[in-house]
């Protein structure tokens, strides 16, 4: 095995780590204040792509553009679901809230094969098939630019919840939710805005990862149990856990996968899951 | 003892009223026939476009006077979603069997579904037809339309050793294939055969289907440098596979694929032309059909197809529904019965010659008649290629409509 493919598989990695840290921040943020797992992660994840694709399909709008457009219309969409559906739900406990998020998946993988059908859907971006060459390496755009938008997110998310008022709004409801609500912290409103702008995330990375994927219905799932791991590896409710957790995952995956084929590849992410559990439980850089 | 004349009378003419009425085109039997496919789920699409084509056929057959061996009843129609779960497709398939009282059943789709649904009929004793199936029954109440692992293996040994035979250069080949039961069988075989044939087998390398970054399998192809690549792989991974093949701009070793992977209908479109153009042009793809096919059977259900559909693809699935619709009402007609043992017997004994109008896929080259073990005798997968977005058969020579490029000469 030649040093350029292992390079070659290297820097892949890096990038599909990249974009499996991506699909794990706003879950991470959504568990931090709500200690909510919302298994329908994921599936509102497609619901984005779904969206950017129905927006270039009905004015030819680049996936790209339409994901700042996507961000505030999911923002709204996961603020107003929380205020009306999640927040009463949670009220019976986490684990209702859990299958409310069950109940979710099945409602949209079935409203998007209502709405498009299950046809296989690729969606041209203008950075489709088109690759950076740093000779040897060849690097596609769509994952340098999902890259470059996590390492972002990561360091946005990062200061919001160190150095802002409502990040430590946020911090305080996750350390005590009933001390936060005695010294006034709307924990409601708070809980709804995290929400919302992890939904939004939401809205924000699908379209700018769907030159990447193709698009069905039933794609969500797969989405969720990515994020879930690179959550749990990283330590709950911690993003720069979740960056570092989502690229040694991705970077041992490819490895493994160029070394010893795709079945072990395929079980990386969940051997260095249980790796993580039995020797750090509480995550790579989760507190206890 | 004295026999009752009277009582005697009526029940023979109690007899011969019932006979008259199962002939009399005015007490014409309708047939209740399940349709047990994947309206929800990963294979909610092909489902669907299965649907259609078995609609089509039965809407025709109703429309042509139903069943004449039935007097002229009609074919009731009982659709039935199994998710495409195997779980659900156990109980639906219970449920028509058992509440619905059907007399056979299309489907199910795809060969897990097909392993849930064997116990259900062998026990209700009421017969079955499996589209994509690829596993051999093992029950006689289901039959398969589709080709066994093994089959699929063994053509792609026979289409290296075609291409050869016109010129390719092939001493080595790599596989790579979906790691599970089919794609293992497929993998096995057709590395068997390979050897057999003196063709050294690099390596097989196993894909898990739900893998999301092809590229380090195909940075692992390129490492071994073969003369020939084999890759079992379904839509979304032969969609990986194609794309990363782009990025790496790796065209060298003449690709083997399938089926859908390689041979979607609406693979080019999804793919977008311009990785299509580099990546499915040299390749050829393993499959049960293509518009180009000679079959008068397949240009009757084309047309047909497009009138009906006029919006819609015309793909392998469909051609799969009229395939099965089309041999499910000459089994009605040849067992003029609905009781389920009888027409599964009669679906078993089809037996049409080359050319007759039931036969759909080019699968079917020659006479079609079902193995002892619910398979079809005489199938042989069909090798397209691609041109401009349009699938191109090109083996076996028998049923080819063009001539094979390798490589950019033909």
């Amino acid at each position: 095995m030649s040093g350029e493919v292992l390079l070659q598989a290297t820097v892949q990695g890096l990038q599909m780590g990249a974009i499996y840290a991506l699909i794990a921040l706003s879950m991470t943020l959504i568990f931090s204040v709500g200690g909510l797992l919302n298994f329908a992660h994921g599936d509102f994840m497609a619901l984005a792509m779904y969206g950017a694709m129905a927006l270039y399909q009905a004015f030819r709008m680049d996936a790209y553009a339409a994901a700042p457009l996507m961000f505030f219309l999911f923002l709204l969409l996961g603020f107003v679901l929380f205020r009306h559906l999640v927040q009463p739900v949670l009220a019976a406990g986490v684990l209702a809230g859990a299958q409310l998020t069950l109940g979710l998946v099945f409602i949209q993988e079935n409203l998007l094969l209502l709405l498009f059908g299950g046809d296989y859907i690729n969606v041209p971006t203008v950075l489709s098939n088109r690759n950076l060459g740093v000779p040897p390496l060849v690097m596609p755009w769509p994952l340098l630019v999902g890259s470059v938008l996590a390492a972002v997110l990561t360091a946005v998310l990062y200061v919001v919840l160190m150095r802002t008022d409502f990040g430590r709004q946020v911090r305080a409801i996750t350390q005590n939710r009933d001390a936060a609500a005695l010294m006034g912290i709307r924990v409601g409103r708070i809980q709804a805005l995290a929400f919302g702008i992890g939904i939004g995330l939401l809205g924000l990375t699908g379209p700018m990862i769907v030159a990447q994927f193709t698009l069905t219905p039933a794609m969500g799932l797969d989405f969720t149990l990515i994020a879930l791991i690179v959550m749990v590896t990283g330590g709950l409710g911690n993003f720069t856990g979740s960056m570092v957790a989502g690229v040694i995952i991705g970077v041992s995956e490819s490895l493994a996968s160029l070394l010893y084929g795709g079945t072990v590849g395929a079980m990386i992410p969940y051997a260095i899951l249980l790796l993580v559990l039995l020797f750090r439980p509480h995550g790579l850089m989760g507190e206890h | 003892m004295m026999i009752d004349a009277s009582r005697l009378t009526k029940v023979c003419a109690l007899a011969v009223l019932t006979g008259f009425m199962s002939i009399a085109p005015g007490f014409a039997k309708d047939v209740k026939i399940g349709v047990l496919m994947p309206r929800t789920g990963r294979y909610a699409e092909s489902g669907l476009s299965v649907m259609r084509g078995i609609e089509m056929v039965v809407k025709d057959a109703n429309a042509a006077g139903g069943i004449k061996s039935l007097g002229g009843g009609k074919i009731d129609l009982v659709v039935a979603d199994n998710g495409s779960d195997p779980t659900k497709t156990s109980l639906e398939a219970r449920r028509l069997m058992s509440e619905e009282k059907v007399s056979f059943v299309l489907g199910p789709y795809s060969t897990p579904e097909a392993q849930a649904f064997m116990p259900v009929a062998d026990r209700y004793q009421v017969g079955g037809v499996g589209l994509q199936t690829t596993l051999i029954p093992t029950t006689p109440y289901f039959s398969t339309i589709s080709i066994s692992a093994e089959g699929f293996g063994k053509a792609y040994a026979d289409m290296v050793q075609w291409l050869t035979s016109k010129g390719a250069k092939i001493g080595t080949v790599a596989i790579t294939y979906a790691n599970n039961d089919y794609g293992q069988v497929v993998s096995k075989t057709a590395a068997a055969a390979l050897t057999a044939q003196g063709v050294k087998v690099l390596e097989s390398i196993p894909v898990e289907p739900s893998v999301k970054d092809m590229t380090p399998i195909v940075l692992r192809v390129k490492s071994l440098a073969p003369d020939a690549v084999i890759s079992v792989v379904y839509f979304q991974d032969g969609m990986l596979l194609h794309k990363a093949r782009f990025n790496l701009g790796y065209a060298d070793p003449t690709w083997l694929g399938g089926s859908a992977g390689f041979s979607d209908d609406k693979l080019w479109e999804t793919l977008g032309a311009e990785v299509a153009e580099k990546t499915l042009t040299d390749s050829f793809g393993l499959a049960f059909y293509s518009e180009d096919g000679k079959l008068p059977g397949l240009k009757d259900a084309l047309e047909k197809g497009k009138a009906a559909y006029p919006d819609k693809t015309l793909d392998q699935s469909f051609m799969f529904g009229v395939q099965a619709a089309r041999m499910m009402v000459r089994a009605l007609e040849d067992a003029g019965s609905d009781d389920p043992v009888k027409v599964n017997a009669a679906f078993r004994g089809l037996k049409f010659k080359a050319g007759d109008p039931a036969i759909v896929l080019p699968i079917i080259p020659g006479d079609m008649r079902y193995n002892e073990d619910g398979t079809l005798a005489g199938t042989s997968p069909i090798f397209i290629q691609w041109k401009g977005g349009r699938k191109y058969i090109v083996y076996p020579e028998s049923v080819a409509s063009t001539t094979a490029v390798m490589h950019g000469r033909k």
